[in-house]
């Protein structure tokens, strides 16, 4: 055997003969040495036997990759940036849509965003019930703050808290609007301003204590036990009974509150937060 | 698969590298082909995971033959395919003295150009090449796999680790010539194995 003295060129040639690179020119020479040169056709038989080797080895490697592909390992050139050939979309699926998981899914992420948004709509309800109901909104004329002699400056305080609902500026207020004695000229006023924040804090004991003092309206007491109760989420029983006395009386200028915070504390989403 | 995607996997596969191995993920995942196939086989003799071995083997053949230029897309690949399979299952109960229930039919012998030799590889050539490729070293199994494959020779130097595409084609001769020597070292002789 010669084939020790295959070179490149060879190796390219017999390559060139198997993979139908030739002229009929060239493929008629080649054939013709491969009948009358012994030794040519040796090596050429070498090659291909060479390459049923790599063979081979192709085969096992397929066979690994089939396993992969077979565990949904399945390879994608398409973001490589190599040249692929583009395959036309084919009918079949390689991996059937499971609907009823999708379904599920979709049915989770609607009651999850729905259900957050429901959460925030009831953690506010309280406090924009408060901001509205018991505005905290005092004004004299400034004729008469001039002339007073009270120690409790009511506006200023009013003033000072602005929009602030903390317990730290409602605490504070209620400090310096009890800074005057019951002899004070804006002492009842005071008391009804005390009674309004112990209400935002959702105290109703000191609040209504705080009213008895004051010239608070029966409405406005009514209405502040409400949201007093609301704000301290205490809205069982008791809560649903003073709603429905108010509901009933069509005279009370509390019907509508009541109707209101009745249909709120008893809707699906406020029973399943609080 | 309609003709023209068909066509276009066949072309893939001839082109080689990376694009053969895309196409021939597509057909192996062809769930429609492989239920055809392991029904033809419960039907016969087998199970399921017969069906699944099978399966494999006819698409390393199809492989094969796409690369070689046995096979020309006259007919369907995907009936070209089954046929394989049929055809090695019945060369698996041939040899347990079972049968086929079902023969071929016309249509399958002719279009798809069934030739035994193209499709079996006898187990005395198979085990030669196995042993003489057991004795190559997996660097230049690699490297040839890939040349073998049509990777470039720049592509073959990114996967082997090598500097760059002229030490890759040095690195591919030197293991040609090793693997032509053990060729050429086997007892048995090229006659017998062709």
């Amino acid at each position: 055997m010669n084939n020790l003295n295959l070179n490149e060129t060879t190796l390219d040639l017999f390559e060139s003969y198997t993979k139908n690179q030739l002229n009929e020119k060239e493929k008629a020479s080649f054939n013709e040495q491969l009948a009358q040169d012994p030794s040519f056709n040796s090596n050429f038989q070498s090659f291909l036997l060479s390459k049923a080797v790599i063979n081979e080895k192709i085969e096992a490697s397929l066979r690994d990759q089939m396993k992969q592909w077979g565990q949904g390992n399945v390879p994608n050139h398409a973001t490589d940036g190599s040249n692929i050939v583009e395959i036309p979309h084919t009918s079949h699926k390689v991996k059937k849509m499971n609907w009823s998981r999708w379904a599920a899914a979709a049915s989770f992420l609607f009651l999850l965003v729905s259900g957050t948004i429901q959460y925030n709509n009831i953690n506010k309800f309280p406090q924009e019930q408060l901001n509205e109901q018991v505005a905290l909104v005092y004004e004299v004329p400034r004729s008469e703050a001039n002339v007073s002699s009270s120690r409790i400056d009511i506006n200023k305080i009013i003033s000072s808290l602005g929009t602030k609902r903390d317990k730290q500026s409602l605490e504070k207020a209620i400090s310096e609007l009890s800074e005057g004695n019951s002899l004070d000229e804006n002492y009842k006023t005071a008391q009804k301003f005390i009674g309004e924040l112990y209400t935002h804090l959702g105290n109703w004991a000191m609040a209504e204590k705080a009213f008895q003092n004051s010239n608070a309206s029966e409405d406005l007491k009514q209405r502040s036990h409400l949201l007093a109760m609301l704000k301290s989420k205490d809205t069982g029983p008791e809560f649903q009974k003073k709603l429905d006395d108010l509901i009933n009386n069509p005279n009370s200028s509390n019907n509508e509150i009541a109707n209101k915070l009745k249909r709120k504390t008893n809707s699906f989403w406020w029973k399943i937060f609080n | 698969m309609d003709v023209e995607q068909e066509k276009n996997l066949v072309a893939m596969i001839q082109i080689g590298g990376r694009q053969r191995e895309q196409a021939l993920s597509k057909i192996y995942l062809d769930s429609g082909i492989k239920q055809k196939l392991i029904s033809m086989i419960s039907k016969n003799h087998g199970n399921m995971q017969d069906g699944e071995d099978l399966y494999q083997e006819a698409v390393i053949v199809l492989d094969r033959n796409i690369r070689d230029g046995v096979f020309k897309l006259e007919g369907s690949l995907t009936s070209y395919l089954y046929s394989i399979g049929k055809f090695l299952w019945m060369n698996h109960l041939r040899k347990k003295s079972l049968t086929l229930k079902e023969s071929f039919s016309d249509h399958e012998m002719i279009s798809t150009a069934l030739q035994p030799d193209h499709i079996l590889i006898d187990d005395q050539r198979k085990s030669y090449l196995q042993a003489t490729l057991s004795k190559l070293g997996k660097r230049c199994q690699g490297i040839l796999e890939l040349w073998q494959l049509s990777y470039s020779m720049e592509e073959i130097a990114v996967k082997m680790g090598l500097s760059d595409a002229s030490i890759a084609r040095k690195a591919k001769y030197d293991c040609q010539q090793q693997l032509i020597k053990l060729v050429n070292e086997s007892p048995l002789t090229k006659n017998e194995l062709k």
